[in-house]
């Protein structure tokens, strides 16, 4: 291993600690983030038992 | 030489500093946004579409939703483990885990919102968590049990189980007044084998140091490699210079393998010098095992690197532990910390970009002498500062032949001649004891500390 080898491998060697320090730091100071999961089948047929039909979203198209 | 003074100070300002800093920071009082705090609630109640907070024995959640026959319908109940529990504690302190549970005393869902546990053990941490879903009041929350844990993370699996199950049957007698029945999970006695094993082979590790003997070397690494690699795969890394400095330490009675690990590391450092690098390290074991695939016969010659140049690559690794200590401190966490190629190999898990360091790093091994070791290795730094306060330490005799052979045979290149004299770094020096052996005239010696004789 010559000198210009040497230092080529340690640049990518210590880009690739920084790099993993780097993902490490981004996924712990990133929020917590809660998986939210809705029961729209649930709320569909409350909505249902209630006597509404529920129109599917035309809201968000126009959105 | 490198001038460790200075690394030194900058060591303990970033160390004690960055200490002082996280206490003060997490001294202050957090102040949390509401759409955040409901968001992170309908996780675990995704019935729910309003919450009240209450006082009670500890605060928790009311969650409601609205129907069409009544205003509001209680959906149930949220709470946190850390404020139920508070003295069930990870391998890194507290984990910060909110629990959804239905007016009926069941879990809807549970949630990690914190926690300083390696990065490389929680990969499975949704699978695992997921086991709790519908666990009632008198399930036992046993791990092992009803409970499968986290493979290679049993204190965290072992703590979250503990927290989740207390914080339920708690929150089910103080809320609900429902009876829980008293978990069957018997208190496991301390782990005697993780207090004896690290112990011998600490021992034989300072054997054959002060020995000299090759073979008892290789036979306290592979014994490293084996307990602390494979079978536990736990070795003194960053992550645990970090937690010391947050103070986030685990319970004795829970881990007494960490602090038989970094106890024994630290006093062996103390005393002898980089004990732990050179002769337990399960990493450096596998490094030098390649190293001696392609070398051993002297099939391959390693080709020589410029002094001056080595001795600046070697300033990296302390590059390396301040940043790591900087990141972890200013996020109050030590999850940056988890850099080591050595996670990814005895955890089996990683991202990609780890994986590619591990593998980059085996492939340099073949051909350099403990690369990650040389260059990189974080714990190696923050060792190699301790170790220049060894007590014992090989130094040179008054009949110094100046025949260069301990420079010419030194692995690690920690003895150099200098004005015709050979000079020892002991932050380098990983005690293989090669040039005691070599000596023509027997003029290194290891001895408690002092200055050479010459």
């Amino acid at each position: 291993m010559n000198n210009k080898s040497f230092i080529l491998l340690l640049i990518v060697a210590t880009l690739m600690v920084f790099g993993v320090i780097a993902e490490n730091a981004r996924s712990t100071a990133s929020p917590t983030k809660a998986e939210v999961s809705v029961d729209t089948t649930g709320i569909r047929n409350t909505l249902k038992n209630a006597g509404i039909t529920p129109r599917e979203a035309k809201h968000w198209k126009e959105l | 030489m490198k001038n460790y003074r200075l690394l030194t100070i900058i060591f303990i300002i970033i160390f004690i500093g960055g200490g002082i800093f996280h206490f003060l920071k997490e001294s202050r009082p957090m102040i949390t946004g509401t759409e955040k705090e409901t968001e992170t609630l309908q996780a675990v109640l995704p019935e729910a579409q309003s919450f009240l907070k209450r006082p009670g024995p500890f605060p928790y959640y009311k969650a409601y939703k609205t129907s069409a026959q009544t205003d509001r319908d209680l959906v149930g109940f949220a709470f946190l483990t850390t404020d139920v529990a508070p003295e069930i504690l990870g391998y890194a302190g507290p984990i910060k885990i909110l629990i959804g549970m239905t007016p009926q005393g069941s879990i809807t869902k549970v949630h990690v919102l914190d926690h300083s546990e390696t990065s490389s053990y929680m990969f499975q941490l949704d699978a695992f968590l997921s086991q709790f879903n519908s666990k009632g009041l008198n399930d036992p929350f046993s791990l092992g049990d009803d409970i499968d844990g986290i493979s290679r993370a049993t204190i965290t699996s072992n703590a979250i189980t503990r927290a989740i199950g207390k914080s339920l049957k708690e929150a089910g007698s103080q809320i609900l007044k429902l009876e829980a029945v008293a978990s069957t999970a018997q208190k496991k006695s301390l782990p005697l084998s993780e207090i004896l094993i690290p112990l011998i082979l600490f021992a034989i590790a300072i054997a054959g140091v002060l020995s000299h003997k090759t073979n008892i070397r290789w036979l306290a690494l592979a014994g490293g490699f084996l307990y602390f690699g494979v079978i536990k795969s736990t070795m003194v890394s960053a992550v645990q210079i970090v937690n010391i400095c947050l103070l986030k330490l685990p319970p004795f009675d829970q881990s007494p393998l960490w602090y038989m690990l970094v106890g024994l590391t630290l006093l062996s450092t103390l005393l002898f010098g980089m004990v732990f690098c050179g002769s337990l390290c399960p990493f450096a074991a596998v490094e030098e095992f390649l190293y001696g695939l392609v070398h051993r016969k002297k099939k391959v010659k390693e080709q020589q690197l410029s002094n001056a140049l080595d001795q600046k690559a070697r300033y990296v690794k302390y590059a390396v532990l301040f940043t790591v200590i900087g990141v972890s401190v200013l996020l109050g966490n030590s999850g940056a910390a988890g850099i080591e190629p050595f996670l990814t190999l005895f955890t089996f898990n990683g991202t990609t970009l780890a994986w590619s360091l591990l593998a980059f790093m085996l492939v340099l091994s073949f051909f350099h002498f403990r690369f990650w070791c040389k260059y990189l290795c974080p714990v190696g730094a923050c060792l190699g500062l301790l170790a220049r306060f060894s007590l014992y330490k090989i130094k040179l005799g008054t009949n110094c032949s100046q025949c260069a052979a301990c420079e010419k045979i030194c692995p690690t290149r920690a003895i150099r001649i200098d004005t015709d004299l050979p000079v020892i770094d002991h932050s380098e020096c990983i005690l293989c004891g090669k040039c005691l052996t070599v000596c023509p005239k027997e003029n290194l010696k290891s001895h408690p500390s002092g200055e050479n004789e010459q």
